[in-house]
Formats: structure tokens, C-alpha cells, sequence
């Protein structure tokens, strides 16, 4: 010990490290140290979904459109497009770097519109890109290589999940403007226009170009004027994020509304485009980035960077989404086909829109729900919190995010009036609601009120959920532990001894197993872990809590004393590991 | 003047900068500043191909398989393959983030091998890649946030040229280790081994499995078991990159005995494949990552950690290709028409090989061509020079790239011959 006391805070972390390395080097265990990732928070809604057996559930968190008979959809523009291209018998050979060139000049002029400045002149640099994730992430590593200014992106608040991971990982920094307004479930104007006015001069602000995802809230034409002008004169540049061109309205010229008016107010701004949504390509991944540049010259420049930073991301792009994306754009017949599809898309959510706000209204929800008819897209922000989100999942089945966001994508003719019925039961039912009197009593009353984890009874009631995504996709009104949400579950207490404990076990008798290592009856709990963490709140709510095992049968078995293992309270062989070896036992 | 003098050096770099600012905020030009980039080697070269009117040219860039008829080539199991799926009506839905599971396994079972330890005990973290270059990208970024140890990779040297900037885009350090001897067209098998010797402990190895791209150089079974070893004492994670399994020998379990043999002698590997020229996939884009995990629950980890990595790149892979492949791989018909096609494919450069060997030598050429037989895969190193390399594209309509390479590829029985004589013209 005095040998480590001398020691400087820096060697003895390099002293840690070296005996890092040779303990990974002698077990050719490079990846002990990977821990698990949090888990995704749409997957686990999804598991939970597919688990349940109620046969009225409704999955609202699926971000693909559905049918009326809530079924995946195939466009027919797609199906003849894609019959078209296996009777012309081509070959699989490499698309270029920067991606089919019918595809990427299509999908321009789709976007800008044919008579656009930026067409007429050619001043576009047009890639494809991976749908749209791909589309912002050649976007983003563009602008970490070289955009001249403030390498921060402005998001709206919210924006969607995956659009602050994409520009971290390509180095860029990230800030947030206001957006929505939780109050009126709207756009808030004044906000974002007082958020944008502070924004340092020659960073970069991404807009939704309409259909903003996660809330639904779009702003109207002319406050989209407003903004062009107020972002023209702060000089930021602009990055437009069309997923849903067509989708939103039914009309692809009005979608791009915004788009259009910043291109007339002469901004150079780039645009990620998805086609997933509009044309249903969603596994195909068809999308397209594009830098609108001052000059001829310039897009020749810019596109020989683009395609360096392509070439050690994924050498070129996917050629049959683009292929077929290509021939619905340039082929009048099947574009027709395919605008009347979207216009129909579209238009089921609208219809499901209205039903839903006249259905709650028949409920005798007096609850304001115009936002419901109000928001545009594919997504709806209810305007519930996580507590209610919560209920709504547990009590009917229906499954969305802990944000109150709905898919309306999910929401067809069928299921519309229970939806309705479920939202307002829930929001009425006062017994369920949790309220601050609740909290109040939990402070007050001196007996455990936390229960305890059960494991393994067979006949338990409590629902256990059976992964943990699911776990964490269901939200509780307060956590067990306060590592509730830490992924590994309880935390790990001291290691009592780097043994296990062989006791015999009697059917269907309760055990409480000490996971905090204190106890002194090993190994089993007597109220240690309540004692050990001092004041009176945390003794409500300790770190640590015994693990109850009910016996289903008379054996012997076999008992963590290190407290180290993930199968606690058994062993697992984890005390014969090197972390637990080098360290010291209260009893050896 | 007298201003400007007193000014320090930061500060007239930071009123440059201001004035750079205020220069482009004013003209909303935010690219004047981007220089056009260096043009793509290879890209150069089929370039002026097209545009050469010499009726007797051949393209020897071209890293794809041509048929005799130097036409592009789509596989008859790929055809059959296709059509059993169109005929599924299946949706379009997005594929789960690592990819479709079916295909993850089987591409991880014709890697490993039905029966290896990998397979059995379930120890392999497989998702599907965007082709080779995504796949290696994924492992790029895995270990750039993940390795424990030196964030160095080790390259053969020379190598394929796109490893360099896919490492280092993803925050990897680039060394190399001796691998062609160009006195000998051959492996530089001492220096290969003096190199890794010296390599620092707990570093990254990268090793072509099969048909190294671009010298066409393998090692020997034996080499393969003693660069295992050594590789093994020195403590270094190994990166296979197997971009032509089947495509080197015929054999799909005879491209895979190095991977094997590194997995037999227990080495934790991390594996990319390729789709593109072994299934003539290019423009699908199919490839896997593979992590080899000591147990279950590390699969578990490091699988959550990949996806989490993939999400921010592009969200999930493309369906259509990895849809493709899987039938392939999982049919048995589909399998055995694949196989034999595969065997066909690699046959032919094998033959052309051996009559370009045959045409030199029949020119009159005193020149050791051992080298052009010796070699395998796709790519030749004829030992050309830049000079000769120039002559030959100039004089001759025969196009390469300036270090000697040759895509076997590209060479047809007709156009054998000539191919032999103007090498011979450019090197007598």
C-alpha cells in the first residue's frame, strides 16, 4: 500500500493500463472492455409489440407507411418499374462513385422543379446517396472537410434521433433552435425566429423541408419566407432535409415549397433527399445529396471532393433502388402512376387524421386535439408525457414513443375508434394517474415500499419483460433501484468472497440474496444494504437490494459470494476471472 | 505598414481569417475555397480507353470479371436467384440494422466452414456490410473506438489502394509490413516475417485471405501456418480481408485455408467479405463484418456496439443483393449451380494465365514469366515498369496501370496474342 501511496496519480493510471494490455494480450481478449450499447428506443417498443397477445394492439411506432389492412405496401409504380428493368436483362457492374447519373439528375429536378435557376444553369452537385441517412451523412463529411465557417449544425428542438449521431460522427458539433411548442402542440414562431437571431454568423441550420419528424409541425409559407430572409441575413448556410417529398401534402411541388423559396431567395443551401417514404423503397435505400453551387466551375470542384469522401465510406452506391427510382422519375407514364400513389398515401393519413380528432371528439374528450389535423406527415405529436405514453402501452396495447409521438402510418380504418377510446379512457382514469400526493406518501410511510426484484417464479403475475430493450421501452413510474436503468441491471456489490456457497434449497421457499456483499449471514440478506447507505431518503429508495429466488424444486445450489456474476444470485464462474482474482475479499 | 508590423503573427492570421469570413458571408460563396480533387487512378485509365479509337485495344484496368467475349457477366444461379424473388412479392421493408440474419450466418458459414468451432459455439458477431469497402469501413470504425490497444493498422505492402484511406478516415494509423518482392514477382516471405517481428504488441494486421489485390501473390499453406504463429506470439489482432473467396483457386474451402488456419490456431479475427466479384454482385453491394468473440455474451456486446455505429453511416443495409446472395447460399441447387460457376470463372484466368505464359514464351521472350502462372486472383504484377507501362498504353492501346498491373480479367483468348506480343515488344 505505501509502495502506491508514493506512487504519482499518473504513473500509477499507467501502471492500470499496462496491466490493461497484458491482460487483454495474454487472453487474446481484445473486446472484453466492449460494453453493451443502449439499446434502440423504437426496437423496444417493436419487441414489446410483437410479445403482446392482446389481439387489439396497435404498433404506432413504426416510422413505414401501412395500408388500410395495416400491411407493408409495395407501389405498383414500383412493381412495373421494377419489371421493366429485369426485362432489360442489365448487368450488376459498379454505379459510379457519385451513383446513377439519370438518377441523380432526376431527383434534383424533382426537387428543385425543372424551370429552377439551379437546373436551367446546372449548378447542382448531385450524388446518391444511401436513403437519407446516407444522403446527411456524405452531407456531414462534407462540411467537417470543408465548409469555411463554424463547424456547428443548429437542429431544430426537437429533431429526429438520428440526425445529432450523424453529424457527431462526422465531427461536427451540434446546437439546437426552438421549435416546437409543447403548449399549442405547434410551431413556435417567435422562438425559433429569437433562437436563429443568435445564432453566430456562417454556421449551418437544418430545416425539415416539410413533414417534420418527430412532431408533424411544419411551418406556413410565409413564415418560411420570414425565416429565409432572417437566416439570409444572419449568412448561414443552409441544410434541407426532404424525407418526405409528396407524402406530407399528396403534392411534390408543394412539399418542396420551402426548398424552392430559399433556392429564389438565392441561398446556396444542401439538401439530403430520401426516397424510402415517397416511393416505398424503404430496404433499397434510395436517396441523394446535393450542393447547390455559384457556378459551373464550382460544381465540378465540389463534386470531385464528394466522391473522395465517398470512396472510403462505401466505394460507390447500391444500383438497383436507384434504377428503378430513376425510371419512375424519367418515364411519364409510371411518374403519373406514381404521383397519384403518393397523392393516395397521403391522403389515408389525412382521412386517419380527421377520424382520429372526430372520434375523440364522440368520445367527449374535451381535450383540444386540433394539432391532430393540424400536423402534417406521417408522425403526430399527441401531446402526451412519458407517464401517460407508459399507460397507454400497459393498460391498451397500443405502442408508441415515450415522447407521445404516434406513427399514423399505423393507424388505419379499423382500429381507429379504439385508439380514440384508449387515448381518452386513459387520460380520464383517475385512479392510474400518478400526481404529487403519491409521491408525498412514499416519503412519509416508513415500510419498504420498494418490492423486490423477483427472478424466476414461474407463477408470478408481474409481467417480466423478457429483454432488455423491452424493459426499458416500457417505462415505470419510479425505478427500483436507482440504477433502475442501468443496463446490467442491479449494481455489482462488494465481493464477499471469491468462492461460491453451495446451500441446499427447499421447494418452493423464498430466498433473499445479498447483492451488496455486507451482509453477515453470506449469502443471504439481513438489512445491511439499508444500514450501509446512511440518510433516511436513500434508505426509501438503497442502491443495493436483496434478490429474491423462490425454489421450484428441493437442490443444492450453487450461490454467488463475489457478486460479480451476471447470473446473480448464482454462480457463473465469473470469481475464477482475473478482475475478480486481483482484488481483495472481505473474507478470504 | 508600420500596423501590420507591430501586429504578431496570430493576429494577422486571425484578421486574415475574419476577412476571410466576411468575404464569403457577403457572396454566400461557401465553396470558392474547394480545390478539385486528385482524379481516381484507375477511373484515368478506362477513360482514355474510351476514348482511344485503336480497334486492338484492351482494357486491363477493369477490376470486374469479363467473359471471353470481354462482356460484362451476370451469374445464371444470380439470374435463378432473382426470379425465385421477384416471384416472393416480398415487401421493401427496411432491413434490420446488421442486415438480414439469413444472410449474415451463411456468409459467416462459408467463411468459417460448417463445422468450425466459430460456428458451432456461435462465437461470431456477423453483420452485412455495404460490399467490401463498407464492411472493412465498419471494422475500420469498430476499432478505432473499440481496440484496446495500438490504433495502428498494418498493411501489406504495396495493398489494395483504398485500405490507406478508409483506415485513416475512420482515425486509424497506417503502417505497412514487407510483402512483394519485386526481384522475385514472388512473397517476400523473410522480410514479411522480419516486419511483423518488429511490429509493437497489441496492434492490427491486415492480411489479404486469397488473391492479393494487387499483386496477385499469396503465401503457401505453410507460410500461412508460420505467419499464424509468429503472428500469435507477437500479440496482434488480425483484420482478414477475404474480397475473393472461390474466385482464387475455384475452391471456396482451399481461398479460405488462411482464415481457417488463423481460426484453428485460436486467433480472435475480425473479418471482412465481398459479394461483388465471387457472386458478380458489383453493383449490389454485398459484403460482411465478422467480429470472432470468446463467448456468447461478447457476441452479444459487441454486436449492440456495431449497430450502434452503423445507425449514424447509413441506418441499414441495402435488401436486394443480401436477398440474392442468401437464396444462393442457402438453396442447395441454387449453392451447387453457384459453385460451378464460380469454379468457371476462375478456370478461365487461370487458362489465360497459362496462355499468356505460353504466347510470351512462344514471342521468343527471354524473360522469367514463372510469375504471370504463379500469381492468382484477378490481378498480375508483370514487373513492368512506369516506362514500359507508358509504352505499352502508348504504342500498343493496351491499358494498365503505371505499376505494372494487369487485370486477367480483361484478357480474352482473342485478344491473348496480342496482349503477349506487345509485352514482349516493351521488354526485349
Amino acid at each position: 500500500m505505501s509502495v502506491s501511496r508514493t506512487l504519482s496519480l499518473t504513473s500509477k493510471h499507467q501502471l492500470w493500463v499496462l496491466s490493461q494490455f497484458s491482460r487483454l494480450a495474454s487472453t487474446n481478449a481484445w473486446w472484453s472492455n466492449v460494453e453493451m450499447g443502449p439499446p434502440d428506443a423504437i426496437l423496444g417498443v417493436t419487441e414489446a409489440f410483437k410479445r403482446d397477445t392482446n389481439p387489439k394492439k396497435i404498433n404506432l411506432g413504426v416510422g413505414a407507411y401501412r395500408s388500410d389492412q395495416g400491411k407493408p405496401f409495395v407501389l405498383e409504380s414500383v412493381k412495373k418499374a421494377e419489371q421493366l428493368i429485369t426485362d432489360e436483362n442489365l448487368d450488376k457492374e459498379y454505379a459510379p462513385i457519385g451513383g446513377l447519373q439519370e438518377f441523380c439528375i432526376a431527383s434534383a429536378k424533382l426537387a428543385f422543379g425543372d424551370n429552377s435557376r439551379v437546373i436551367k444553369d446546372q449548378l447542382f452537385a448531385t450524388v446518391q446517396g444511401i436513403s437519407g441517412t446516407g444522403s446527411l451523412r456524405i452531407g456531414a463529411a462534407f462540411l467537417a472537410k470543408f465548409f469555411p465557417g463554424n463547424k456547428v449544425v443548429y437542429l431544430p428542438n426537437p429533431s429526429w434521433g438520428n440526425h445529432t449521431p450523424i453529424m457527431k460522427h462526422a465531427g461536427l458539433d451540434v446546437k439546437s433552435y426552438r421549435y416546437y411548442d409543447s403548449k399549442t402542440c405547434g410551431f413556435d414562431f417567435n422562438g425559433a425566429k429569437e433562437d436563429i437571431e443568435k445564432i453566430p454568423e456562417n454556421s449551418i441550420i437544418l430545416f425539415h423541408a416539410c413533414a417534420h419528424n418527430p412532431t408533424g409541425v411544419d411551418p406556413r409559407p410565409e413564415q418560411w419566407k420570414e425565416l429565409s430572409s432572417i437566416v439570409k441575413r444572419r449568412k448561414l448556410l443552409v441544410f434541407m432535409d426532404m424525407a418526405y417529398q409528396g407524402f406530407a401534402s399528396g403534392n411534390i411541388d408543394d412539399d418542396a415549397f420551402a426548398v424552392r423559396q430559399f433556392i429564389e431567395d438565392k441561398h446556396n443551401l444542401i439538401l439530403a433527399q430520401s426516397y424510402a417514404k415517397n416511393m416505398g423503397l424503404y430496404g433499397e435505400r434510395v436517396g441523394a445529396f446535393t450542393v447547390v453551387c455559384q457556378d459551373k466551375d464550382e460544381v465540378d470542384r465540389v463534386m470531385s471532393q464528394i466522391k473522395i469522401l465517398i470512396r472510403p465510406l462505401y466505394s460507390n452506391p447500391p444500383v438497383h433502388g436507384a434504377r428503378i427510382a430513376a425510371k419512375i422519375l424519367n418515364q411519364q407514364d409510371l411518374r403519373s402512376i406514381w404521383l397519384k400513389e403518393v397523392k393516395d398515401m397521403a391522403d389515408r393519413i389525412i382521412t386517419m387524421r380527421q377520424q382520429l380528432a372526430d372520434n375523440l371528439k364522440k368520445n367527449g374528450s374535451s381535450k383540444n386535439w386540433q394539432h391532430i389535423t393540424d400536423q402534417i406527415g406521417m408522425f403526430c405529436f399527441t401531446g402526451l408525457n412519458p407517464q401517460q405514453s407508459g399507460r397507454l402501452i400497459k393498460d391498451f396495447s397500443v405502442y408508441l414513443t415515450q415522447d407521445g409521438r404516434i406513427s399514423m402510418a399505423g393507424v388505419t380504418s379499423k382500429n381507429n375508434a379504439y385508439l380514440a377510446n384508449a387515448i381518452h379512457e386513459m387520460l380520464s382514469n383517475r385512479l392510474v394517474r400518478p400526481s404529487s400526493s403519491f409521491f408525498l406518501s412514499i416519503i412519509r410511510c416508513n415500510h419498504r415500499t420498494v418490492p423486490y426484484p423477483d427472478i424466476t417464479h414461474p407463477e408470478q403475475t408481474i409481467h417480466m419483460t423478457e429483454t432488455h430493450e423491452e424493459k426499458l421501452a416500457l417505462p415505470l413510474e419510479r425505478p427500483r433501484f436507482i440504477d433502475e436503468y442501468s443496463l446490467n441491471g442491479p449494481p455489482y456489490g462488494r465481493i464477499y468472497e471469491k468462492i461460491p456457497f453451495k446451500y441446499r434449497v427447499e421447494k418452493g421457499r423464498a430466498y433473499l440474496y445479498c447483492a451488496c456483499g455486507w451482509a453477515n449471514s453470506q449469502p443471504f440478506c439481513d438489512g445491511m444494504c439499508k444500514r450501509v447507505w446512511g440518510n433516511h431518503d436513500v434508505r426509501r429508495n438503497p442502491k443495493f437490494r436483496p434478490i429474491k429466488y423462490v425454489a421450484d424444486e428441493t437442490k443444492d445450489v450453487w450461490w454467488c459470494n463475489c457478486k460479480q456474476a451476471k447470473k446473480r444470485p448464482f454462480c457463473d464462474g465469473t470469481h475464477k476471472l482475473d478482475f475478480v482474482q486481483k482484488q481483495s475479499a472481505i473474507k478470504n | 505598414m508600420s500596423v501590420t508590423r507591430t501586429l504578431s503573427l496570430t493576429s494577422k492570421h486571425q484578421l486574415w481569417v475574419l476577412s476571410q469570413f466576411s468575404r464569403l458571408a457577403s457572396t454566400n460563396a461557401w465553396w470558392s475555397n474547394v480545390e478539385m480533387g486528385p482524379p481516381d487512378a484507375i477511373l484515368g485509365v478506362t477513360e482514355a480507353f474510351k476514348r482511344d479509337t485503336n480497334p486492338k485495344k484492351i482494357n486491363l484496368g477493369v477490376g470486374a470479371y469479363r467473359s471471353d467475349q470481354g462482356k460484362p457477366f451476370v451469374l445464371e444461379s444470380v439470374k435463378k436467384a432473382e426470379q425465385l424473388i421477384a416471384n416472393e412479392n416480398l415487401d421493401k421493408e427496411y432491413a434490420p440494422i446488421g442486415g438480414l440474419q439469413e444472410f449474415c450466418v451463411a456468409s459467416a458459414k462459408l467463411a468459417f466452414g460448417d463445422n468450425s468451432r466459430v460456428i458451432k459455439d456461435q462465437l461470431f458477431a456477423t453483420v452485412q456490410g455495404i460490399s467490401g469497402t463498407g464492411s472493412l469501413r465498419i471494422g475500420a470504425a469498430f476499432l478505432a473506438k473499440f481496440f484496446p490497444g495500438n490504433k495502428v493498422v498494418y498493411l501489406p505492402n504495396p495493398s489494395w489502394g483504398n485500405h490507406t484511406p478508409i483506415m485513416k478516415h475512420a482515425g486509424l494509423d497506417v503502417k505497412s509490413y514487407r510483402y512483394y518482392d519485386s526481384k522475385t514477382c514472388g512473397f517476400d516471405f523473410n522480410g514479411a516475417k522480419e516486419d511483423i517481428e518488429k511490429i509493437p504488441e497489441n496492434s492490427i494486421i491486415l492480411f489479404h485471405a486469397c488473391a492479393h489485390n494487387p499483386t496477385g501473390v499469396d503465401p503457401r499453406p505453410e507460410q500461412w501456418k508460420e505467419l499464424s504463429s509468429i503472428v500469435k506470439r507477437r500479440k496482434l489482432l488480425v483484420f482478414m480481408d477475404m474480397a475473393y473467396q472461390g474466385f482464387a483457386s475455384g475452391n471456396i474451402d482451399d481461398d479460405a485455408f488462411a482464415v481457417r488456419q488463423f481460426i484453428e490456431d485460436k486467433h480472435n479475427l475480425i473479418l471482412a467479405q465481398s459479394y461483388a466479384k465471387n457472386m458478380g454482385l458489383y453493383g449490389e453491394r454485398v459484403g460482411a463484418f465478422t467480429v470472432v468473440c470468446q463467448d456468447k455474451d461478447e457476441v452479444d456486446r459487441v454486436m449492440s456496439q456495431i449497430k450502434i455505429l452503423i445507425r449514424p453511416m447509413y441506418s441499414n443495409p441495402p435488401v436486394h443483393g443480401a436477398r440474392i446472395a442468401a437464396k444462393i447460399l442457402n438453396q442447395q441447387d441454387l449453392r451447387s449451380i453457384w459453385l460451378k460457376e464460380v469454379k468457371d470463372m476462375a478456370d478461365r484466368i487461370i487458362t489465360m494465365r497459362q496462355q499468356l505464359a505460353d504466347n510470351l514464351k512462344k514471342n521468343g521472350s527471354s524473360k522469367n514469366w514463372q510469375h504471370i502462372t504463379d500469381q492468382i486472383g484477378m490481378f498480375c504484377f508483370t514487373g513492368l515498369n512506369p516506362q514500359q507501362s507508358g509504352r505499352l498504353i502508348k504504342d500498343f492501346s493496351v491499358y494498365l496501370t503505371q505499376d505494372g498491373r494487369i487485370s486477367m480479367a480483361g484478357v480474352t483468348s482473342k485478344n491473348n496474342a496480342y496482349l503477349a506480343n506487345a509485352i514482349h515488344e516493351v521488354t526485349k
